[in-house]
């Protein structure tokens, strides 16, 4: 269990160097941090600068933090440190791979269902609330509020019949969160105005277990967020191939066709798709002044407007 | 302080403040080896109010926390905790004699409160206890226990003063021997002053019955 333990931070170490060093090689400006470092805090404890929390340099003081585990799983620590975990999952050897939290301390733990791949509490750490009601509740100076929906019949790890949802909705640091957990059916014009305004959304696309793709893009409207996140669909690390994939969710999106070295890549639209060379595997939002929300973690800034309506295709965490 | 028993490793504890903890709530659907039997679907799970819900390990029938209704802390083990004065601290222990090759960690979780130290075993299956668990279990005055060829090694090296037997537990003669009383009901009060002076064990109904 140690022995694990410690390759696994080895490893998240080492590719947090290379991170850093392939952000500098790509954008050109943060050369003046990569030369920062022997400066910062801490450097003499052997702790690397993106894993110690003093670390502020180049940083927003009011910035939240935005780590995808898989599934519908999200960690959400605001500037405080107060982190919010959603929808812990199964890890399976079958066809969850991979990414499991390893026992993540949290404050406050969402639950939208009572599915496996929703309700997995045994891997958060810490003692952390559970909020799975509707009640308005303020848990360590966040309002969260609850939402009444339905879910479907879900087949996943254990069959569970359709039920009830709870769409999750709390203000961290001024940004609105939504998550939608396992949403199965379009929001009625009250739940839409219970939600209210949302600037971050998590939507699920799946079509088996939740939302078929076209009602999650009417979903995505009738809410109109800034920035939204598919999550729950199949992917190399999460092989359930009857789901939709993240780029079923995208394929009504215009294609920026660019040609480099020779073959031609193509970008989405106001898409960030994070994989390991572009994006960091905790992203980094604040609230500016005009009430837009502006990422801030180095990668792709441009993709991501003030308009709404924006997508972002998290890396896996671990 | 109250103890009720679900079924299975499910108990809820009732401190003399009030403060609820229910440990390790089952999955009332789930059958974990072959079909399910008939009527296993209407089957009650662990549907009542808690402060605290302690899990000792993640298998289906030990950590369905969503049935547990309202607003509760979780403790999952690691860090001890203390949570509205109930101290809480987790020790590591095996399903079987196999370790990581077997059924994995089934730790145990200790809650202090009232004055009692009670010591629940999760889905505990080692032959024996190790020198090192041993001294982290200290003082035991009540031991929730599941009940299998382990439990006679576990129960004289720790020795309690109570133990309740749980996890499909049945009379037998072992259990005979250890001055027991079968009750018709599954709820037990004890305080630090009523606790027994020898070992007593208490066999209690659960109030969640599995159908078969």
């Amino acid at each position: 269990m140690n022995g694990k333990l410690e390759r696994r931070s080895f490893f998240k170490r080492a590719f947090a160097a290379s991170a850093m060093g392939a952000g500098s090689l790509l954008t050109g400006k943060n050369a003046l941090a990569s030369n920062s470092i022997e400066s910062i805090p801490g450097q003499s404890t052997g702790i690397l600068p993106m894993e110690n929390p003093d670390y502020s340099i180049g940083r927003f003081k009011n910035r939240i933090t935005i780590q995808y585990v898989g599934l519908s799983c999200f960690v959400i620590t605001s500037s405080k440190g107060v982190k919010i975990i959603t929808d812990p999952y199964l890890a399976n050897d079958k066809n969850v791979l991979h990414s499991q939290l390893r026992k993540e301390p949290a404050d406050v733990l969402t639950v939208s269902c009572g599915s496996y791949a929703h309700c997995h509490v045994f891997d958060v750490g810490g003692t952390p609330f559970i909020y799975k009601i509707t009640k308005p509740t303020v848990l360590h100076g966040i309002t969260f509020r609850g939402v009444a929906t339905r879910h479907l019949k879900m087949p996943e790890v254990a069959t569970i019949d359709a039920g009830d949802n709870v769409v999750m909705c709390f203000e961290v640091d001024g940004i609105k969160i939504c998550h939608l957990g396992a949403l199965g059916h379009k929001l009625t014009d009250e739940q839409v105005k219970q939600i209210g305004k949302v600037d971050i959304l998590m939507v699920p696309v799946n079509g088996v277990s939740a939302l078929p793709v076209a009602d999650a893009r009417e979903v995505c409207k009738q809410i109109n967020p800034q920035i939204i996140f598919p999550m729950h669909y199949c992917s190399e690390r999460m092989v359930f191939p009857e789901w939709a994939t993240a780029e079923d969710f995208l394929s009504d999106r215009k294609v920026r066709s660019v040609e480099s070295e020779g073959h031609t890549k193509k970008y989405y639209e106001n898409v960030l798709w994070c994989n390991y060379n572009v994006g960091s595997d905790s992203l980094e939002f604040i609230l500016q002044a005009d009430g837009t929300v502006k990422m801030t973690s180095p990668g792709a800034n441009d993709q991501i407007s003030a308009k709404t309506m924006n997508v972002i295709v998290p890396r896996y965490l671990y | 302080m109250k103890f009720k028993w679900y079924n299975t490793s499910s108990w809820k504890i009732t401190t003399s403040t009030g403060i609820r903890i229910i440990t390790d709530p089952f999955f009332a659907k789930y059958v974990p080896e072959g079909p399910p039997p008939p009527g296993s679907q209407n089957r009650p799970g662990v549907d009542e109010e808690a402060d605290i819900v302690a899990i000792t390990h993640p298998h289906f029938d030990h950590s369905y926390a969503y049935d547990v209704k309202g607003l509760f802390q979780l403790y999952t083990g690691g860090k001890p905790a203390e949570i509205k004065g109930v101290r809480l601290s987790s020790i590591e222990c095996w399903h079987d004699n196999y370790g990581d090759f077997g059924r994995g960690i089934g730790s145990a979780i200790s809650i202090v409160a009232d004055g009692l130290c009670i010591r629940h075993m999760g889905d505990y299956g080692q032959s024996h206890l190790t020198e090192e668990q041993l001294a982290l279990f200290g003082k035991v005055d009540i031991l929730l226990t599941p009940w299998g060829d382990w439990t006679r090694a576990l129960i004289e090296q720790l020795k309690p003063k109570v133990v309740l037997p749980m996890h499909h537990a049945h009379a037998d003669d072992y259990m005979r021997t250890l001055n027991l009383s079968t009750l018709d009901v599954s709820e037990i009060e004890f305080t630090a002053e009523t606790l027994p002076s020898q070992l007593k064990t208490f066999m209690l109904k659960p109030s969640r019955p599995v159908d078969e």
